[in-house]
């Protein structure tokens, strides 16, 4: 059984949906972690949840990004352990610089909430070998400030390494502009750290991992990391 | 006491929508000689003391890890001594 930590933050709020997959769908051990602790086992594997932390006050993920478990997650995420953020859990690794870039206003400034299709562009990672390389997925997204962006020299290395996990796609497969719901850079949807072991991600996996909701498409990603922890 | 106000604007190469539709909104007015909005973000701090050299390498501090973004924004800080009477 692998062993999940949920870090909650003022305003985070799909902690409960994380906590939900990973315990009643997946069986797995989970627990909550409150921004104030900081004790994080070594054989955990950390989430960072969407949601609104400190009501994104000042930029989305800057104010969390000093809360104090964060030094704890900065150190097991260089001890290797995997971190997943999602949606604000991006915008607060990308904060912490965990991971390359950041995230700013969506290109038409609206918020947008709709299923997303997205490719996955790498199966090699603990995060995605459940998935095959190049299977289209449909997973939501809601945010208002999820646009990629980075310097051209760290989406260069993004692509050449492999960390580019997830691309927005049209019904045809390509990344165009115009299925490209936010303005991301090379329509990013989701990437990792050179080191594999940090994903940050835009769409939400656990709103897409039971049938009843529409798409099981996320599950995926959480039987991933999951058959990873067991080894 | 200083009054100190950081301005963060975001770097040039990085798109800004928000001022892009306002720009669009002062050519509505009829204003085509506005040629280009950003839109930014001004942050007022009063501080204890007088030393001005000193604060302002600590509202650096602050200013690069906390109320900017390097990835995407650049700021820059004026500082002001005021009298404790004022």
């Amino acid at each position: 059984m692998a062993k999940f930590v949920i870090i909650q933050f003022p305003g985070s709020n799909c902690d409960q949906d994380c906590y939900h997959v990973l315990k009643d769908v997946m069986g797995q051990q989970v627990r909550y972690a409150w921004h104030k602790d900081s004790l994080i086992e070594a054989d955990e594997s950390i989430i960072l949840p969407g949601g609104f932390s400190y009501g994104d006050y000042l930029r989305t993920g800057s104010i969390a990004r000093f809360s104090p478990i964060m030094s704890s997650v900065i150190a097991a995420a260089k001890a290797g352990q995997p971190v997943l953020g999602i949606c604000n859990g991006f915008q607060i690794l990308c904060e912490a610089g965990l991971l390359p870039g950041a995230l700013v206003r969506n290109r038409d400034l609206h918020f947008v909430c709709e299923t997303a299709l997205m490719r996955v562009e790498a199966n090699d990672t603990l995060f995605t070998r459940k998935y095959q390389k190049g299977q289209h997925v449909r997973i939501p997204i809601a945010h208002g400030e999820g646009c990629y962006v980075a310097s051209e020299q760290t989406i260069r290395h993004l692509n050449e390494y492999g960390q580019v996990l997830f691309r927005y796609v049209g019904a045809e497969g390509q990344a165009r502009e115009k299925s490209n719901p936010n303005g991301s850079i090379a329509n990013i949807a989701g990437i990792c750290n050179s080191e594999g072991n940090v994903l940050g991600m835009m769409p939400h996996p656990e709103r897409a991992s039971e049938s009843l909701l529409g798409s099981e498409d996320g599950k995926a990603l959480f039987e991933s990391m999951i058959r990873s922890a067991a080894r | 006491m200083i009054k100190a106000t950081v301005t963060v604007m975001p770097k040039s190469t990085v798109l800004d929508p928000q001022g892009e539709a306002v720009c669009k909104a002062i050519h509505a007015l009829g204003m085509g000689c506005v040629e280009t909005v950003r839109i930014g973000k001004s942050i007022k701090l009063e501080i204890e003391g007088t030393n001005i050299e000193k604060t302002k390498s600590r509202l650096h501090e602050i200013g690069d890890s906390l109320l900017s973004n390097p990835v995407i924004e650049d700021y820059h800080i004026e500082l002001e001594l005021v009298s404790q009477s004022q």
